[in-house]
């Protein structure tokens, strides 16, 4: 049986013990993290690593599933995460929402080490709403074997114009130089838009006005057409399903322009037997302009919602991914995209030679010329919807631009 | 007394608690939606009957309304037949294993959709896929491009649908048939009428009140048409999958106009009602 005095001792351990066990849990703070791509295994732990207090708590998501979700929980002021991963061409549309945390003083002296193309995405009115971690550059997957057997030296390809003329020595010997993604939508119209950005061309302007007039889309959109109609170097196919992955396994295609997380992600998991065969050069020069450009295909924005109690937390981890050298060399070397964060680009993994297409795969990415996403997903649709009855023959790359102005001033306002 | 008679109501008082807030509560916030600019964030602006007259003034509605009609009425036309051949099949007493085949074809439904698409993919490829090699076999064309030719792209989402409905509704018309009673048709086979003049005059008459049912739940799930072209097509190409589902799905979703999306979803109440009387009238004539 307990003397009074002994309960009076144990009540006042078991208090200590309370006190001591909920400072210890204050001490360390959980944040939650939406992305889909796996965190859990390579960048978190590093994360963790260097900042004791912060454990980051990670659900991946379909890509497309999370901006939903997302902007539900933005809708609703909570449900969601303290950080959640976007891509970039849909940032804009989220930025209009007022729900996103303004992190413009906290980040403004970060400008400089930003690519500036780039860093215009996050911005909304001058204020900052997100930090870009991967840019997803064009570059041009091909094989160099069927170059090589067609009678095409690659390195002497400096032009579109030269890319189109390899073509059609490859088609002699029935391959066609590139997919093109039908349906368009999603993918063609980003597919699209990655040949016409890499032109240096844009849709909108900075401040989100249709571009009239616009001569460059109407030629790139003849010269996209054309590929196919005119040139037959190209042919229609869905995108990333098992008869695309058939069709470049089989040499059916010999290159394929697309971003440079392609080859980690795709090229080499897909086709580890045509180690080798595969290579990689940068985007080409198109005629009137000086220099190559390339266009990107997506790109990723780490955003904090409103809603988050975790703010300084969120936008540490946040920091540390997006402004830190070992955050975007864990990005590349995981994920495969390059950071748009300069000094991590001056590491020496950006050297680093690829062993399955033995080239240096960050090398091939050249400067980016800037872009402006407005009303992304239902310019996509409607762009999508031209490039479709373009390339059935149903009207030519003239209409297929005044449709879309008239479409995009009449329900976008812009 | 008066315990028994309130107790019933407090038993099924959270149901419709929970009925009334989950379910009533929706419809009239979305009534109200339907009647304002909203994005589902910023700031609510009422703006009368606008959202419905920029729907109906919108061309790609009227596509995605003739698609979806389109739809409905092929779909439900070819389904219905094969399930209802299905039915009669199995329910015939030469056919030995029923139940086995009933299993069988009840089992496209319980997969999961996603795999489906997947599979059915294979089917559709154009160069390798399972379609066109075997035409190529027959030797017949084989170059289409099922899910990229604006003119086949809907056809091919029918086939799929077909294919995995068919089983589920085929077990409705199989309980129907059952349902009637045998005795019908051995007074018929004692008056020396034909299979098909049974099946005609009999057969269909007494099954009326399960096709009903089966036309009018499917006609209303096929007028939900999402899944499948939003997988397989996302609406393409040229807008030649898109549905009423879908639309709705891209201005609420994608495009971040919620109320326009309530306006098409009461435009889409709307002409399942008609439907649904329609069919009920056209069924009550023939009686």
């Amino acid at each position: 049986m307990m003397t009074s005095k002994t309960r009076v001792v144990f009540c006042l351990v078991a208090l200590a013990c309370m006190l001591i066990g909920a400072s210890a849990a204050q001490s360390s703070v959980t944040i939650t993290l939406w992305n889909w791509m796996k965190y859990e295994e390579s960048i978190i732990p590093e994360f963790e690593q260097r900042h004791p207090g912060i454990k980051v708590q990670e659900s991946v998501l379909g890509p497309w599933d999370l901006h939903d979700k997302f902007l539900i929980s933005l809708a609703a002021g909570t449900g969601g995460p303290d950080v959640a991963e976007l891509v970039t061409r849909r940032f804009s549309s989220f930025m209009e929402t007022g729900a996103l945390t303004d992190i413009t003083d906290q980040v403004k002296g970060l400008a400089n080490d930003f690519m500036p193309s780039i860093w215009s995405m996050i911005q909304s009115k001058g204020r900052i709403y997100g930090l870009p971690m991967g840019i997803s550059p064009g570059v041009i997957w091909y094989r160099e074997d069927l170059f090589a057997e067609s009678g095409t030296r690659t390195e002497d390809m400096e032009t579109w114009e030269d890319y189109i003329d390899a073509g059609k020595k490859l088609k002699t010997g029935g391959i066609y130089l590139l997919p093109i993604f039908v349906p368009p939508g999603q993918w063609g119209g980003n597919q699209f838009t990655l040949m016409f950005h890499s032109r240096g061309g844009n849709f909108y302007t900075k401040d989100g006005k249709f571009i009239q007039d616009n001569r460059l889309l109407v030629d790139t959109l003849q010269w996209y057409v054309d590929l196919r109609r005119t040139h037959g170097v190209a042919d229609t196919i869905r995108f990333f399903t098992p008869e695309f992955w058939n069709t470049l396994k089989t040499g059916i295609f010999a290159s394929w322009p697309m971003n440079v997380a392609e080859g980690v992600w795709s090229i080499a998991p897909n086709m580890p037997e045509l180690a080798g065969k595969w290579s990689v050069m940068p985007f080409l020069r198109w005629k009137e302009r000086e220099s190559a450009t390339a266009g990107i295909w997506g790109g990723t924005v780490y955003t904090i919602p409103d809603y988050s109690q975790k703010k300084d937390a969120a936008l540490t981890f946040m920091l540390y991914e997006t402004s830190t050298t070992e955050g975007g060399v864990s990005y590349a070397k995981y994920f495969g995209d390059f950071p748009v964060y300069v000094p991590a680009q001056k590491n020496p993994f950006f050297k680093e030679v690829n062993p399955y297409f033995g080239k240096c795969l960050w090398d091939q990415v050249l400067p980016i010329p800037p872009f402006y996403y407005f009303d992304w997903a239902e310019t996509m649709q409607i762009l999508g919807r031209q490039l479709d009855e373009l390339f059935a023959g149903q009207i030519t790359a003239e209409k297929a631009y005044t449709n879309m102005a008239d479409e995009i001033r009449n329900k976008l306002g812009r | 007394m008066w315990d028994k008679k309130v107790v019933p109501y407090i038993m099924i008082a959270p149901f419709l608690v929970f009925f009334g807030i989950f379910r009533v509560g929706p419809i009239f916030t979305s009534i109200w939606m339907s009647l304002n600019e909203w994005s589902g964030i910023t700031a609510v602006g009422f703006v009368g009957a606008k959202n419905y007259l920029t729907v109906i003034n919108d061309a790609r509605f009227w596509v995605a309304l003739k698609n979806t009609l389109f739809f409905v009425v092929v779909y439900n036309s070819i389904m219905l037949s094969f399930a209802l051949f299905i039915a009669v099949i199995i329910n015939s007493p030469l056919v030995r294993g029923g139940r086995l085949f009933r299993t069988i074809y009840f089992l496209p439904v319980c997969m999961s959709l996603v795999v489906v698409a997947f599979v059915f993919d294979l089917i559709y490829g154009r160069r390798s896929g399972l379609l066109n090699i075997f035409l190529g076999l027959l030797h017949l064309p084989h170059d289409y491009r099922w899910l990229d030719d604006p003119k086949l792209a809907m056809w091919a989402i029918i086939g799929m649908r077909v294919w995995r409905a068919s089983g589920y509704y085929s077990a409705f018309l199989f309980a129907g048939l059952k349902a009637i009673p045998i005795e019908i048709y051995d007074a018929s086979e004692m008056d020396g009428a034909s299979s098909l003049s049974t099946f005609a005059y009999i057969t269909l008459p007494l099954l009326k009140p399960m096709l009903l049912f089966v036309i009018i739940m499917s006609s209303i799930w096929s007028f939900q048409l999402f899944d499948e072209p939003w997988i397989l097509t996302k609406g393409g190409p040229s807008d030649s999958t898109l549905t009423l589902q879908i639309y709705l799905y891209q201005h609420s979703f994608l495009f971040n106009k919620l109320g326009m999306g309530a306006a098409v979803s009461y435009l889409m109440t709307l002409l399942m009602i008609l439907s649904s009387i329609l069919y009920a009238r056209i069924l009550s004539l023939k009686e």
